[in-house]
């Protein structure tokens, strides 16, 4: 069975896509039995460097660090794959092992980001060539006989519409658009919406999730402000699915905002009130990917 | 004529002027009262000029009981959105006119604005509500460049 592919997405900055993606993906691979890959496709890297940063020493991890300059020196990064897939187009070779993933544990598996996704667009590299590359890179994953049998991949995309969000938008099951409770942060939504509309092949559109991410909370309820968005981005949500016959969902699930959820990836453990909140937005993602 | 009676007309003289400056300051009183009289029928004027291009009442008692509850005042909003959406903003600004200042403040707390003093005025509620309003318009606003 192919492994299910949710895309986080979201084209403004600093909603939570890192977060989000790496505690969905510690949730899933600790609770349940399921072999998840994580994939950093921001050249801004912050997947990758919460995941290899020491926040002592501020420097690579020496497990991480050693693992990915011997990646790097050898050309075996997705970057690489792509310059490969660029180059053969249909004959793609590309030796995918765990040189190219990094077991962060048994069922945790990761496939960093580099520098070089910045300089994609300058690069020669156009939406054609690249459309295909992401559904061809995992289902070389998927068939290797080096790699586990992954259930699910989880892409933390870049706040933008680069060429690698395109293509992973263009083969992924479900778009996972974590929102916050404020105006631009709503507004985002409706921008992203708007444009993927417009842009995703091939048809048929994949489902898209949306739920409410860093919600404030006051006496452990949600404050009237963030259930005034969240009523917003249902309403948005209904909208748009209603007038342009796609499925976009807004999920019960919300994640309150917690000071310790960026400092949890280098310690590598959920806040406790949190997890219940992230296994309940996984149970729903679960759900509606039936 | 005498000393004394170059004396006696003197004083009769400055006796007479007294009398003149006081009769001018009573009158300069009289001025002052008539002009302040004016001043204050001038100000009080000019305030009700400017209360007449304001129709939204003055001074709100937000400590009386609300007529509506939190779930009420979230489906007036609800019609109000609709009527502004609708081009009706002359209806929604109507219908908030009409609601108890209690009912304003409701609706802006339960719209996640509470008033940031005790005793809010009208004005500023109306203001908070119609800005949410708004909002909640613009979020699914495009412009399509194809229309233009």
């Amino acid at each position: 069975m192919s492994p299910k592919s949710i895309a986080v997405i979201n084209f403004k900055g600093g909603v939570g896509k890192t977060t989000v993606t790496w505690s969905l993906g510690n949730i899933i691979s600790q609770g349940t039995d399921l072999e998840v890959l994580m994939l950093d496709l921001d050249p801004q890297m912050s997947l990758t460097e919460a995941i290899g940063l020491n926040e002592n020493t501020g420097h690579l991890d020496d497990k991480f660090g050693k693992w990915y300059e011997k990646s790097l020196k050898h050309r075996l990064t997705i970057y690489d794959a792509l310059e490969v897939f660029k180059k053969a187009g249909q004959n793609f070779k590309f030796p995918v092992g765990f040189d190219t993933i990094y077991q962060i544990d048994e069922q945790l598996h990761f496939v960093p980001s580099v520098e070089e996704l910045y300089w994609l667009d300058i690069d020669g590299f156009d939406g054609k060539s690249v459309k295909d590359f992401i559904r061809r890179f995992i289902g070389k994953i998927a068939n290797s006989a080096n790699l586990p049998k992954y259930d699910l991949m989880l892409f933390d995309c870049s706040p933008s519409f680069s060429l690698l969000t395109y293509s992973v938008l263009s083969c992924c099951d479900l778009i996972l658009i974590p929102v916050n409770p404020d105006y631009f942060g709503s507004r985002g939504l409706s921008l992203v919406l708007n444009s993927l509309q417009k842009r995703i092949e091939p048809y048929p559109f994949p489902k898209i999730a949306v739920f409410m991410n860093k919600a404030k909370t006051y006496g452990g309820l949600l404050t009237n402000e963030v259930q005034f968005y969240m009523r917003e981005v249902k309403r948005l949500c209904d909208e748009i699915s209603k007038d342009n016959n796609i499925e976009v969902r807004f999920l019960e699930s919300t994640i309150r905002e917690s000071v310790g959820l960026k400092r949890a990836i280098n310690e590598g453990e959920l806040p406790r009130e949190l997890v219940r909140e992230f296994e309940k937005l996984w149970r729903e993602c679960e759900e509606y990917l039936k | 004529m005498s000393k004394k009676e170059i004396l006696a007309a003197s004083e009769q003289e400055s006796g007479g002027l007294v009398e003149e400056i006081g009769e001018l300051k009573e009158i300069l009183r009289d001025v002052a009262r008539k002009l302040t009289r004016l001043e204050t029928q001038v100000k009080r004027g000019v305030i009700y000029a400017g209360s007449k291009t304001s129709d939204i009442p003055r001074g709100a008692d937000v400590n009386k009981p609300a007529n509506l509850s939190a779930a009420n005042v979230l489906e007036v909003y609800e019609e109000l959105r609709l009527q502004a959406k609708n081009g009706n903003e002359e209806e929604v600004r109507q219908k908030l006119l009409a609601m108890s200042a209690t009912d304003l403040n409701l609706m802006c707390c339960e719209l996640g604005m509470p008033p940031s003093s005790k005793n809010p005025s009208r004005k500023k509620m109306f203001e908070l509500i119609i800005g949410r309003i708004k909002q909640s318009l613009r979020l699914s606003r495009h412009i399509d460049r194809q229309t233009l």
